[in-house]
């Protein structure tokens, strides 16, 4: 059929079938920024185009609805070489994070400007409703509006973006601590190829799964030989081919501190949507019909849905292999072994973390520091308590995805993950190739937050590539981000805590039961960083607490920002406010009074490994929660009394808060690369290995090499994420970004600049320690000055040294912590169980803020990511353990409109001595203060305590009663 | 799989394409129920009611007659619309939806946790359909056979209409959606959604409401009839028991802005 339209201001006229998506015509037809994050269920807004002028999600159109329209996507405000007053607004205020969906928020809102060049904040509100902002927030974008509309008039207005920070976080510094622009801000929100999947060729196969309708199930026939007989499918994969090869998921340092239980394609299935078999075919459609022909049957087994029932005598065994280690075996092994079930595979240890697959334990682990019995005999008041969290999913803009092909004999995976080296290493085994013949290319990432740390599509799309030889795509639906990707873990935590009449903790113990759900990735580390991240916020010198890690058949879980900390955290901060409340003393005070100092010792710390022990005591080198909390209080009016309406007796105020903590990246374990070269005119290019998910992290790189070497930032230029052209780096996760891929960086540039002052001083005749850098790029000595140009042009001639390249590696013993503290206010409305935010500020120490502005992004993301944790998110089940809301809206996804009314982050500043100058990490920390600040702001508002995140209207009626 | 795509230009057209193609044909509106979720929906043939007109809004013999083909969105930019009505359509939070979604369209849908049905149904809004049949929205709701919407009249002298719904995020269909008009003649409507397969209405509320101005002493009677008319289930959303009891609750907060509850007993 002939469909005739304009789009961005040209006629076009297409030949296809009339029920062809608008979405995916447009793609085809070049548009890259109209993308989708949600499969057509209208909520995510990442495929908004202008369709007679209004702003509609391409996904839910059919190409014969466009006849005679007039349709406008975000590239028609492209200028080559240039920015719109939108687009250069959204970047300057450091709104632009992974940029998936940023080019249809500058759609929108040149939209609106241009018909209402004063719109308010309810009318960009308004706009903005249909669009989904995961990483940011939205709370930026309205500074970008006002930014945008002096742009409008003056093209040339200078944004004033945050200039406090200028002052508090001046340190005679030129970049760091300063505004500028994310360094691949441009390309993305014009939407130019940046994701994997703007690289997929007309001609990739494509690979879909047919997963598995039981939570617990054994496979009792597979039959594919249908789908193979089908004109077009090139392959079904299946446990009958998958290499026989276990992994962990998990994309951590090896030997990895999860058990090896996943094989591509398991007889066994462990949760609702487990892999049965793939199709790689020549189209989507051919895929699709093929995995209807796969015949297959089920054995079905009971499912696990929670750690009592994992526990109980009698339980059905989620893992049933052969259980194996690579060292330190325990005595019962070949007893443990006795009930082998082939059909289950096998679970292999790297060595012993107190797994015993036979009572569905995937990892154990304990730690105490002093003397327990003593500490709560010297207690006043001993309360006792159980906490609940519920399973949150990361919702990443862009789904999981992964384009592999090959070249010649090598494998190159072009991956939106966070972890290309552990990709590397993890498909090279289960493929049986060597590392070198795989190359692993980390393109921008849509959104991460700890989800692309796992290795979830790469690993099945490379062995396609891998046995067939042809370019293989592999994009999960948005049901298979939420029914097949590595989730938050669920923990329930009994928690023991001993104080004196003045307030003063004198015991804490805490068991702390996880739920990892059908495999073991992070099921030792995630739990572990629970007392990690919380415990030691306190002083108290009798501590101890014991975890358990266990296997059931909910939908998988893995790394979410914060890890263990959310969860870790909710329990602590609330029994401290538990016992305030039965002490009688005010929650900030009883926080004042026993938390932890800059300079402390953090000893228990010391008794906390990820796999391995830490060499040394950990301090808190650099503390500002004094400042913080001082802020804090004195932001939302802490004391101060409630603007309580008098004709609606039923709303009730509360206000409630929560400390937190990180830390930025694992000290003896991670470690990262770089490399810096001086090009041959002196400007510079470095290799970094880190990963940048969104968040920032080449923009860091950029700032701290421009530091170290007084160039302009615009004269540097950031490789990263690339096996084969950076050097090792372990990844995006810990929080380790700007600690340790960032040191590197610096390491790598001061090692450049060592070299450039010797060669500098060797041509100007002085002594090296005669001769310094000065901005730009030049070298001064006594008798003259040398810029890089000329040292770079000398060291590349006949007779010169070499091109000079500088090499960073970072590793350390030492820990830099992060704090921070959520205040928050709220109105509870006792007949409905509705909570109301009105205020949610967001403090943070993160020491030097490399990039202010992205930083304060950084805190807005993740404190709307875990307001919807605390209030709105939850997976859901029925009873025979199906997922039954996977999608975004049933979810419980936040969007503009669950956004605080007040709404504040702010950076309080201290100075780290293990950071780059000064800096710490700011993404993961601000995630695990929200649920508890929220839980005991309900109980100051209405009295009672709710100790299950997330909490609905419904728990809060139920809590009070009316139910 | 859409084989055939029609955009005919006159109804009678439009009812001939139907005609000939039965059930494997479905008429397009707006798109954002019908092609939601990738196009899972099992007809073959769509007939496209673009070129039928229907996008007129007018105020008409006291009433707002509205075309089918009208999005949500112009509904709320329309200077015909009342600021009541214009707050029962931004009940839909995301604007790109109400941009695409027209309100016959979302009649036809039919979908019983719909945010604006209850405003429609309060207020005593009704169909007019190809057929020239009438019916109240609430009874077009519930009857299986149904020919093509071609306008909706909705009562513009109102003396109230309240709406609220309870969700657990904006954007997330409601645990429940709530409405209550008073008409121009003292008699209310009163509907839910949420609590049933289709949107309700509940008539012995009203009758309790239009007895007299509602007492203080009433209100509890008032809970228990709401309670009583529904009879919700439970799902991921909430339970049965906290739509029942909150759907009281909300229906006797919207009589009381409606018309202030008398305080004197």
């Amino acid at each position: 059929m002939s469909i005739s339209f304009t789009l961005n201001g040209a006629p076009r006229t297409v030949q296809v079938e009339p029920g062809k998506n608008v979405q995916t015509l447009l793609r085809e037809l070049g548009f890259n920024s109209v993308r989708d994050s949600d499969d057509g269920w209208g909520f995510a807004g990442s495929d908004t185009i202008l369709l007679d002028g209004v702003a509609v999600n391409a996904t839910m159109l059919i190409v014969g609805q466009l006849e005679d329209r007039e349709v406008v996507t975000a590239e028609s405000l492209n200028v080559y070489g240039q920015l719109s007053a939108v687009q250069s607004a959204l970047i300057d205020a450091g709104a632009v994070q992974s940029g998936y969906n940023d080019p249809a928020v500058a759609l929108v809102l040149t939209d609106l400007l241009q018909r209402n060049p004063a719109a308010d904040r309810a009318e960009v509100t308004d706009a903005l409703s249909g669009i989904f902002l995961r990483e940011s927030a939205y709370e930026q974008v309205f500074t970008a509006v006002e930014i945008a509309k002096e742009r409008m008039v003056n093209p040339e207005h200078v944004a004033d973006v945050n200039p406090e920070f200028n002052k508090v976080f001046d340190r005679d510094m030129r970049f760091v601590g300063k505004a500028s622009r994310k360094v691949d801000a441009t390309r993305t929100l014009k939407a130019e190829k940046a994701f994997v999947e703007d690289f997929v060729p007309a001609d990739a196969c494509h690979l879909k799964m047919l997963r598995s309708p039981h939570a617990h199930a054994y496979i009792s026939k597979l039959d594919t030989s249908k789908a193979e007989a089908m004109p077009g499918v090139v392959a079904v994969l299946s446990y009958k081919n998958a290499p026989d090869v276990y992994y962990t998921p998990g994309g951590q340092t090896a030997p990895e501190p999860s058990p090896l239980d996943r094989r591509l394609f398991g007889q066994k299935m462990r949760h609702f949507g487990d892999r049965v078999a793939a199709v790689v075919a020549e189209t989507p459609e051919i895929a699709e019909a093929a995995l209807k022909l796969i015949e297959v049957e089920f054995e079905v087994l009971k499912p696990i849905l929670d750690v009592d029932e994992a526990a109980a005598e009698g339980a059905p065994i989620v893992h049933k292999g052969l259980i194996s280690y690579s060292a330190g075996a325990p005595d019962d092994l070949d007893e443990q072994n006795a009930d082998v079930d082939p059909r289950d595979g096998r679970i292999h240890f790297n060595f012993p973390f107190g797994g015993e697959p036979r009572k569905n334990i995937a990892a154990k682990g304990h730690g105490s520091i002093g003397d327990i019995d003593k500490g709560f005999a010297e207690a006043d008041v001993i309360l006792e308590r159980t906490y609940e969290s519920k399973q949150a999913q990361q919702c990443p803009p862009e789904p999981h995805l992964c384009l592999t092909y090959m070249e010649g004999d090598r494998l190159v995976i072009r991956a939106a993950t966070q972890v290309p080296w552990h990709v590397r290493r993890q498909i090279a085994n289960i493929i049986g190739v060597k590392q070198n013949k795989v190359h692993v290319i980390k393109e921008r990432l849509g959104g991460g937050f700890g989800s692309k740390q796992d290795i979830l599509v790469e690993d099945v799309c490379s062995f396609a590539t891998h046995l067939t030889g042809r370019t293989v795509y592999f994009r999960h639906t948005r049901e298979e981000e939420f029914i097949a990707t590595s989730s938050r873990h669920v923990a329930k935590m009994d928690i023991k805590l001993g104080a004196r009449k003045d307030g003063t903790i004198t015991a804490i113990e805490v068991d702390y039961r996880f739920n990892t759900g059908p495999y073991g990735n992070h099921a030792l580390t995630v739990p572990s960083n629970a007392p990690a991240l919380s415990l030691p916020l306190y002083r108290c010198e009798n501590v101890k607490f014991e975890i358990t890690t266990y296997y059931s058949n909910i939908v998988p879980t893995g790394a979410y920002q914060g890890y263990g900390g959310p969860k870790g955290n909710f329990a602590m901060q609330m029994i401290l406010a538990e016992m305030a409340a039965e002490l009688g003393i005010d929650h900030l005070d009883m926080i004042q009074k026993n938390r932890v100092h800059e300079g402390d010792e953090l000893t228990l710390l010391g008794k906390v490994g990820e796999g391995k022990m830490p060499s040394k005591i950990p301090s808190a080198s650099s503390c500002a929660l004094e400042g913080i909390l001082d802020r804090g209080a004195e932001t939302l009016g802490w004391g101060t009394p409630k603007a309580e309406d008098p004709t609606k007796p039923h709303i009730k105020i509360g206000r409630g808060v929560a400390t937190m903590k990180q830390k930025s990246g694992i000290a003896d374990i991670d470690q990262a690369n770089a490399t810096v070269k001086l090009t041959s005119d002196g400007t510079l290019i470095c290799h970094s290995g880190g990963a940048d998910l969104g968040a920032g992290l080449d923009t860091v790189v950029t700032k701290l090499v421009g530091e170290v070497l007084l160039s302009e930032l615009n004269d540097i230029h950031v490789i990263s994420g690339d096996t084969d052209h950076c050097l090792f780096d372990k990844g995006a996760y810990a929080s380790s970004g700007t600690c340790f891929s960032g040191n590197a960086a610096k390491l790598a540039a001061e090692d450049l600049r060592d070299q450039i002052l010797k060669v500098a001083a060797e041509r100007l005749g002085e002594p090296v320690e005669q001769v310094e850098l000065v901005f730009p790029a030049t070298v001064k000595g006594q008798t003259g000055t040398i810029s890089f140009a000329e040292i770079a042009h000398f060291a590349e001639s006949g007779t010169g040294c070499g091109m000079l390249q500088g090499k960073g590696c970072f590793t350390t013993p030492e820990f830099a912590f992060p704090y921070g503290a959520n205040f928050v206010e709220v109105a509870v409305d006792t007949e409905t169980g509705e909570v109301e935010l009105l205020k949610f500020h967001a403090l943070l120490d993160c020491g030097t803020p490399i990039n202010p502005e992205l930083a304060l992004g950084q805190v807005y993301g993740a404190s709307i990511r875990a307001i919807g944790h605390s209030l709105s998110e939850c997976i859901k089940y029925d009873e025979e353990g199906r997922v039954v809301n996977a999608n975004f809206a049933d979810y419980g996804t936040p969007s503009l409109g669950d956004l605080p009314k007040d709404f504040r982050a702010e950076l309080v500043a201290s100075n780290d001595q293990i950071g780059p100058y000064g800096g710490k990490s700011v993404s993961e920390i601000g995630v695990n203060a929200a649920a508890p600040a929220i839980a005991s702001a309900i109980h100051d508002a209405c009295g009672v305590w709710i100790r299950e995140w997330n909490i609905t209207p419904e728990k809060v009626l139920r809590a009070l009663g009316r139910l | 799989m859409i084989n055939n795509y029609y955009r005919p230009e006159t109804l009678a057209d439009a009812l001939a394409l139907k005609k000939q193609h039965g059930d494997e044909a479905a008429w397009l509106a707006g798109g954002s129920r019908l092609n939601r979720g990738s196009f899972e929906h099992a007809a073959t043939t769509l007939i496209s009611l673009e070129k039928l007109g229907l996008k007129g809004i007018e105020v008409k013999d006291g009433s707002l007659e509205i075309g089918a083909m009208v999005t949500l969105q112009q509904l709320i930019e329309s200077t015909e619309t009342s600021e009541e009505l214009k707050a029962v359509f931004a009940q839909i939070f995301n604007r790109n939806i109400r941009n695409q979604s027209t309100l016959g369209g979302e009649i036809a849908a039919a979908n019983g946790r719909c945010e604006v049905m209850p405003g429609l149904i309060a207020a005593g809004a009704h169909v007019v359909l190809a057929d020239d049949s009438v019916f109240s929205v609430e009874e077009y709701l519930q009857a299986e056979d149904k020919a093509l919407i071609l306008k909706v009249v909705v009562p513009a002298n109102l003396k109230a209409l309240k709406i609220r719904k309870i969700t657990n995020s904006a954007a997330a269909e409601p645990i429940l959606a709530a409405a209550v008009a008073r008409k121009a003649d003292d008699t209310w409507g009163i509907a839910l959604s949420g609590v049933a397969e289709k949107p309700v209405r509940l008539r012995d509320a009203e009758a309790l409401v239009g007895e007299s101005q509602l007492a203080e002493g009433k209100i509890e009677q008032l809970q228990k009839v709401v309670s009583d008319s529904i009879k919700p289930v439970s799902d991921f959303r909430a339970s049965a028991e906290y739509r029942s009891s909150v759907s009281g609750v909300v229906v006797v907060r919207l009589v009381d802005e409606c018309a202030p509850i008398s305080k004197s007993q």
